[in-house]
């Protein structure tokens, strides 16, 4: 498919919020920026979150002129409007930050320079630790997740990752969410939440080929992020969306891929139901924890968990590609398929299960995350974190428990 | 090379090599030592170049640049204050070592100026790469192979001076002073039975002093 | 060397560094639209110099130079047709490794100039990468010259009238590829520079005049390498029908598309990984290509 060369641009929110709130933004004709400078667009929402504002003006400064702002939608639906956060940064003051990482600390030259001092790292040499910071808006995270890391070397010795991001429901699955909350007939409802399963487990895994350096993967997801970004469920072309999404899954399954995520990050089953863990994470340990496996419209689908044993960033992938084929499957079989209404109190959303308005397993997850990549050389240790697939949003249950809350979705699909 | 274009690349040349040397020592950053020094002997190339030794000069260029890089590498990995920006004074034994540079000084250009240097012009058209690839081979094939082992030995032996426990990096309590730790790993190196180091081994688990970052 | 020499060469430079980025549109799937091109280059030219507050200001400015003269050096000594051979030097291949070899101080000095951890990690892990493929670029090109029995590369180029050197010494060229696409830090052996593992590594921190002589520099070296292993390996110009400076062309540009295109197909290596593969693979490999060439030299060149 040949397309007209992409402006590089600063994406705010990352392509696959982007991409969860409707908008192609390869259609838009942006692509990401590999660093602000070389950025002359900031691709913006319309209202942006209190939490990332700074982080943004730090972006807008790091842009070089000539730089121009365009909206591109309304991914957050709340906050502060973009054009009135920018007007009212004056300047291009650098101060001590540099880079991406915002208020990081400018590393070796800093702290106890007489003396080096501290455990010897994994070859036996003392070295000093360098602290990052992966600020909400860093390339290598989704937007708004945060990763205070301490590195020896290049390992990790410590680390800890948090979301940022407050809101009632998770942005990043709107149609689960509306679902879980509203009134719908089944064949509609498992479309849609079919479909959004699938352009997230795509859109994911764009970003972690981006994140691992592998175009091919990452045009392959794109193909079917855009098969699957259509006004209207009819129109979506399966065909298309389930070719690209099994030539996803068989690069997923390569030695290439697993030469990168084989073996890291390794959660146990124990563990996995210790926590209460959810979704793909928690299948790909091996603990079958499916909301729809409970469900008789999808009993009705030929529905099967799809359960990995090694509990590792290439198992995680794996169940997510392979959920992503057989989510289109299933979207297909329920188009226009009368369908048993069934008990829907919880919803099986892209990243785990949607229950009474909160999401159990995903704070746990942001929290273990964290600590699961220390000892991994830097590159890994990224690529183990977006294996987890973390949500950035930190959902406030409502005050009202019980009953299922009974809210109209609120046009945040589209 | 006419002789007014070599004295112009000769004589500033060899100026340039004399100040960017000095001012290795007088900088504190590792990476700008290394890289001035650097500087001086890639310059020393292109005096090579211009006295009509191409092979020379052109393998000058070509291995200063990886023996510097490797340099620095191992200073900033082992030197506290590898930026310089502490101000630490790096000078030990001031008197002794500047009594010990000035004798070397003098020996070495007694040894330059004493010697019988031969006198034949030599044109550009001389076959310099066989004559020494045939010298290499021949004659001085001891003294390289002697000098590569000699570099090969104080690389992997300076590595394990500095690791605690040695080499299968055991890790030292800490506040044990780092003299001990060297007679120590040299001692479990020596007595620890193989010879050799293998390459690439990065098999161990993770390290049980990061127990505690666990979750 | 004639005069016109390094007026041909900075025009060779400038007009293949474009060509270059074609390619690459090209190999990328997207249109190429080669006045687009300009127009953003002029655009990131017109950038104001950011200094940041890192680490060393003197290797931060210097570094660019130093890329730009190692690649502009690096291209010269490439022999692009029996007219025009370059800077023809009876020890060209030796100076083609010694100008690469520049890239390695260049990309530190960037690193570390800048003073981010990110960027610097990028000069080290840079480094590290290059002290384990240096050598293996440098004994590959002593086997390619030995059946030339000179280090010229025209003459390494003629040598192979009846057979290119690829068939002859598939094990050379298979370690001399990688090499030379690490060298030019080129994916998937781009470690230093990682857009998103490192937010650009080395090369993150500059802007404006210095991010367009690395931008050229790093399509020069692509270039170059390129041009390299089609002259020692694809018998550069040698070829019937055609003129000779066309053939050169179009193998380089052939070699070109074939390394940005395994690029796209493979993940960026992780370093141990690469790391091992270069001394417990390609360094064994490469002392034996040498023996090998040795023995074909005395078999069949002689």
């Amino acid at each position: 498919m040949v397309v007209r060369p992409l402006l590089p641009a600063i994406l705010v929110p990352d392509e696959q919020a982007w991409t969860m709130a409707g908008v192609d933004v390869r259609a838009a004709g942006f692509e990401a920026a590999a660093i602000p400078a070389a950025a002359s667009v900031l691709a913006g929402p319309a209202l942006i979150p209190a939490s990332l504002v700074e982080a943004l003006r730090g972006m807008w400064d790091l842009m070089g002129e000539p730089r121009r702002l365009e909206v591109l939608g309304d991914p957050f639906a709340a906050g502060v409007p973009l054009a009135q956060v920018l007007e009212g940064h004056a300047g291009m003051d650098h101060g001590e930050d540099a880079g991406m990482d915002h208020g990081e600390d400018a590393g070796m030259d800093h702290g106890d320079m007489m003396e080096i001092t501290g455990e010897p790292s994994r070859d036996g040499l003392v070295m000093e630790a360098t602290d990052v910071t992966l600020g909400p808006l860093s390339p290598a995270l989704p937007t708004g997740l945060m990763a205070d890391l301490s590195l020896d070397g290049d390992v990790v010795a410590s680390c800890r990752v948090h979301a940022t991001l407050e809101a009632r429901r998770d942005a990043l699955a709107p149609r689960a969410w509306a679902a879980a909350t509203g009134d719908s007939v089944a064949g509609e409802r498992i479309v849609a939440v079919e479909l959004e399963r699938a352009l997230s487990h795509a859109a994911w895994l764009r970003r972690f080929a981006q994140l691992l350096g592998w175009p091919l993967l990452a045009d392959h997801a794109g193909d079917a992020v855009a098969a699957l970004l259509a006004e209207a469920s009819e129109s979506i072309d399966f065909d298309a969306a389930r070719l690209a999404l099994e030539a996803s899954r068989r690069l997923v399954e390569s030695r290439a891929f697993r030469s990168r995520t084989a073996g890291r990050a390794v959660i146990d089953v124990a563990g996995a139901r210790a926590l209460g863990l959810t979704g793909p994470i928690a299948r790909a340990c091996g603990a079958p924890e499916d909301a729809r496996c409970r469900d008789a419209a999808y009993a009705e689908l030929g529905f099967e968990p799809v359960i990995r044993e090694a509990g590792d960033a290439a198992a995680r992938a794996e169940v997510r590609a392979e959920e992503a084929v057989a989510a289109v499957d299933l979207a297909q079989g329920a188009l226009g398929a009368e369908l048993p209404a069934g008990r829907r109190w919880t919803v099986e959303g892209p990243r785990g299960a949607i229950c009474d308005g909160t999401t159990p397993g995903a704070a746990q997850a942001v929290a273990l995350a964290g600590g699961l990549v220390i000892g991994l050389e830097w590159s890994a240790a990224l690529a183990a974190l977006a294996s987890f697939d973390l949500s950035p949003w930190k959902v406030r249950p409502d005050a009202r428990r019980g009953a299922h809350t009974v809210r109209t979705s609120q046009g945040a699909a589209r | 090379m006419s002789d007014l274009a070599t004295a112009l690349v000769f004589w500033p040349s060899a100026a340039i090599m004399l100040v960017t040397g000095l001012y290795v020592f007088r900088t504190s950053s590792m990476a700008r030592a290394g890289l001035l020094l650097l500087a001086s002997l890639g310059i020393e190339g292109l005096i090579f170049l211009s006295l009509a030794s191409e092979f020379l000069g052109v393998l000058q260029l070509l291995m200063m640049s990886g023996e510097m890089v490797i340099m620095v590498f191992f200073m900033v990995m082992f030197m506290a204050d590898p930026g310089g920006l502490m101000g630490m004074d790096m000078t030990h034994d001031k008197r002794r070592s500047a009594a010990v540079a000035a004798g070397v000084a003098a020996a070495l250009g007694a040894v330059a100026v004493a010697t019988d240097w031969p006198g034949a012009v030599v044109t550009g058209a001389a076959p310099d790469i066989e004559q020494i690839g045939f010298e290499v081979m021949g004659r001085s094939m001891l003294s390289f192979l002697f000098a590569g082992m000699t570099i090969l030995f104080a690389m992997v032996g300076g590595i394990l001076l500095a690791k605690h426990g040695g080499r299968l990096g055991i890790p030292a309590p800490a506040g044990e002073p780092r003299d001990e730790e060297g007679a120590g790993a040299i001692g479990s190196a020596l007595a620890g039975g193989e010879a050799g180091v293998e390459p690439g081994v990065e098999g161990e688990p993770e390290h049980p002093s990061h127990g505690s970052h666990a979750p | 060397m004639s005069n016109w020499t390094p007026l041909a060469i900075l025009g060779l430079a400038l007009g293949g560094a474009w060509a270059v980025v074609c390619i690459e549109q090209a190999v990328a799937g997207a249109r190429v639209a080669p006045a687009l091109l300009i127009r953003r280059a002029a655009e990131q030219l017109g950038q104001p110099l950011a200094v940041p507050a890192g680490r060393d200001a003197w290797l931060y400015h210097l570094a660019p130079p130093l890329l730009l003269v190692a690649a502009v050096v690096a291209l010269a000594t490439v022999p692009w047709a029996p007219g025009f051979r370059g800077v023809d030097l009876s020890t060209g291949a030796i100076l083609f490794s010694a100008a690469l070899a520049y890239v390695t101080p260049a990309v530190f000095m960037a690193g570390w100039g800048a003073g981010g951890p990110l960027a610097v990690l990028g000069g080290f892990r840079f480094i590290a990468l290059m002290l384990g493929f240096a050598m293996p670029l440098a004994m590959v090109v002593t086997a390619v010259a030995a059946p030339a029995e000179s280090l010229r590369p025209a003459a390494i180029v003629e040598v192979q009238h009846a057979v290119p050197m690829v068939v002859v010494q598939p094990l050379a060229a298979a370690l001399f590829v990688p090499a030379a696409m690490a060298v030019a830090l080129l994916a998937p052996f781009d470690l230093a520079t990682a857009p998103t593992e490192l937010g650009g590594g080395a090369f993150s921190q500059y802007t404006g005049l210095h991010a367009g002589l690395i931008a050229l520099a790093r399509k020069i070296l692509v270039l170059a390498v390129a041009g390299m292993t089609a002259a020692l390996f694809l018998a550069g110009w040698q070829g019937p029908f055609l003129p000779p400076a066309i053939w050169m062309a179009l193998k380089t540009g052939a070699v070109v598309g074939g390394m940005l295109w395994a690029g796209r197909r493979l993940p960026r290596f992780e370093l141990e990984r690469l790391l091992t593969l270069a001394w417990v693979v390609a360094i064994p490999a490469a002392l034996g290509v040498i023996v090998l060439a040795g023995l074909i030299t005395l078999l069949f060149y002689r």
